[in-house]
């Protein structure tokens, strides 16, 4: 304890001095930088003295210890020190304006010493008022020896021992548990069992109606959500094209007549889509069940020949129902402007539905039956096909976004072997084309 | 060891740091500034020989004057005849060049004097205190050859 007592008393001592070291350098400098501000103030001051006079009798120094009698001459014209042995020939009010900056700099520079000693001081303070004298905690200190550390190896290397036969016991037990083939088969039903077991509860927990429960399955639930919704809109939406077909062959006034009615049909419609959509996609909830790694495999193969045949039937599907529009211009004004959330012209749809998009991945539960469609329009020419769209739909004062979803999506799926040959034709020109660096690229251009 | 010697020693040793060593420091401040003073007269000197020898001390010239913080303004000395020397205890007095030599010339001479003496006192304070490092080692009882 004396030791310890002793070498914290040192350590004291030796703060003490760095402190005060710290001080009285800090007076130094402060001494220097004050001298140097006054020095420079003494400067301009004599400065703007000598620039009033064409001349200015004075004593020559030459060397320190002899004078000779002479005078100023080109009082405007001084010669400053910029430091290690550089000159600037500055006019009077340059060289004056020169000092004002060196004077500011030696405020900044007084500022930061006065704020160390600040520091330094009350670093002082704390010291002599004994601010760490009465703490509580000391240093821990094990006391050990030799011997005592051969005993605890010995121990310890008993008692890993131990542990090493324990566990070679237990994996004894479990190689002989599968080592006929009964055994195995009997463990792969035990686990068959509790899948299903647990398939079951899930089942009943969802209460899911709407959808077939044979075909749900998990991973799946999302996937037959989506196609269930698609399907009934794209039926709705060929009723209705139908709809604006006939009409639009019946000439401007039919049309007119039969407007509004046509109008509050398809509205009726559309949020009747709307509320089927919202309610089942709040029943599709995402699962997480965990299963043996064998029956996943069985079951991701199930899956990929459920989904390639759906896929299938959805390509005959759409090819079947060719989408054909045909229209009239009306004789409605042109509408150049409009607010709120109605559609009358096609600017109206790139302002409502071309919203900046997240890169985040979207979950279905959060799928906004408005927004959906801006997710696969990501090509240009879909674009196009959206006004000419739009410029049909242009006559009747509103656009259902289930119309416009359907369209976009038959495109997308058409368009699925377009898009992989592009990219990979993509793929072999940049095989072709290795990377070239900025500044290779650069050279070429200027050759 | 005996206790009287050991105090005797404590004397020694204090006498030779607090003393001896505080006045060599001393003469030694001094001695540095006598050689900086006799640099100057000396640089004083070829400066006024250079002066005669382009006659300049008739034509007068132009030099730079430090106004403080090294801003210098350009001076122009008409008559260089005459030159204001110091002659000490912030006097100056005003001679012709040639005297001025000739006093620079007296002047160097008595720093010289002066340099000598303080050399010497160097010396003897040297010798005293070796003269009592020799004596604490006889008292703590070492050998003299060592």
């Amino acid at each position: 304890m004396n030791l310890e007592d002793d070498t914290q008393k040192v350590q004291r001592v030796l703060l003490d001095e760095a402190l005060t070291k710290g001080i009285q350098q800090n007076e130094q400098q402060c001494k220097i930088w004050t001298d140097y501000k006054k020095g420079h103030q003494k400067v301009a001051e004599t400065l703007q003295i000598f620039q009033k006079d064409l001349y200015v009798n004075c004593m020559v120094p030459i060397g320190k210890r002899a004078l000779m009698k002479g005078k100023l001459i080109h009082t405007n014209e001084i010669l400053a020190c910029l430091g290690d042995g550089y000159f600037a020939k500055y006019s009077a009010s340059g060289a004056a304006a020169l000092c004002e900056r060196r004077i500011q700099r030696a405020d900044e520079m007084l500022k930061k010493l006065s704020t160390e000693r600040d520091l330094y001081e009350t670093k002082m303070m704390v010291i002599e008022n004994n601010v760490f004298e009465d703490y509580v905690g000391r240093e821990i200190v094990e006391h050990w020896n030799e011997d005592q550390i051969v005993e605890w190896k010995k121990k310890h290397r008993e008692r890993e021992r131990e542990y090493h036969q324990k566990l070679a016991k237990v994996r004894q037990e479990e190689k002989k548990k599968i080592e006929t083939e009964e055994d195995l088969f009997n463990r792969l039903d035990q686990l068959e069992i509790e899948e299903e077991l647990a398939e079951f509860n899930r089942l009943k927990d969802e209460k899911y109606e709407l959808l077939n429960e044979d075909e749900l399955e998990e991973g799946e639930c999302y996937y037959e959500s989506e196609n269930s919704s698609d399907s009934e809109e794209e039926e709705e939406e060929e009723e209705g094209e139908e709809e604006e077909g006939g009409g639009g062959g019946g000439g401007g006034k039919e049309r007119e007549e039969g407007k509004e009615k046509e109008d509050s049909k398809e509205d009726n419609k559309e949020a009747a889509g709307i509320n089927q959509l919202k309610v089942e996609i709040h029943k599709v909830k995402k699962l997480v069940s965990f299963a043996e790694p064998e029956d996943l495999l069985k079951k991701e193969k199930e899956n990929l020949i459920k989904e390639k045949e759906k896929s299938s039937k959805n390509v005959v599907d759409s090819e079947e129902d060719v989408l054909r529009i045909e229209f009239n211009h009306s004789k409605n004004k042109l509408v150049t402007k409009s607010d709120g959330n109605s559609i009358e012209t096609p600017a109206d749809i790139y302002r409502l539905f071309s919203k900046p998009k997240s890169i985040l991945k979207r979950s279905p539960n959060d799928l906004n039956p408005e927004q959906a469609p801006i997710e696969y329009s990501t090509d240009e020419e879909e674009e196009e096909e959206e006004e000419k769209e739009d410029d049909d739909n242009d006559d009747e004062d509103a656009v259902k976004p289930s119309a416009y979803e359907t369209v976009v999506k038959d495109i997308k799926e058409k368009n699925t072997v377009e898009v992989i040959k592009e990219v990979l034709e993509k793929k072999q020109e940049s095989r072709d084309t290795r990377p070239i660096s900025k500044f290779k690229k650069d050279r070429q251009l200027r050759l | 060891m005996n206790p009287d010697i050991q105090k005797k020693i404590l004397k020694f040793e204090t006498f030779v740091n607090d003393v001896l060593k505080e006045d060599l420091a001393q003469l030694e401040q001094k001695l540095d500034a006598k050689n900086a003073d006799i640099a100057e007269f000396l640089q004083l000197k070829a400066m006024i020989t250079t002066f005669k020898n382009n006659g300049l001390d008739k034509s007068g010239f132009k030099t730079q004057v430090d106004i403080g913080q090294n801003f210098f303004i350009e001076a122009q000395v008409s008559d260089a005849s005459t030159i204001l020397l110091d002659i000490g205890l912030g006097h100056y007095m005003e001679l012709s060049i040639d005297d001025a030599v000739a006093v620079i010339n007296v002047r160097v001479k008595l720093l010289e004097q002066q340099i000598k003496h303080f050399r010497k006192e160097i010396a003897r304070t040297n010798a005293h205190i070796k003269l009592i490092l020799l004596g604490i080692r006889e008292l703590q009882g070492f050998d003299d050859k060592m």
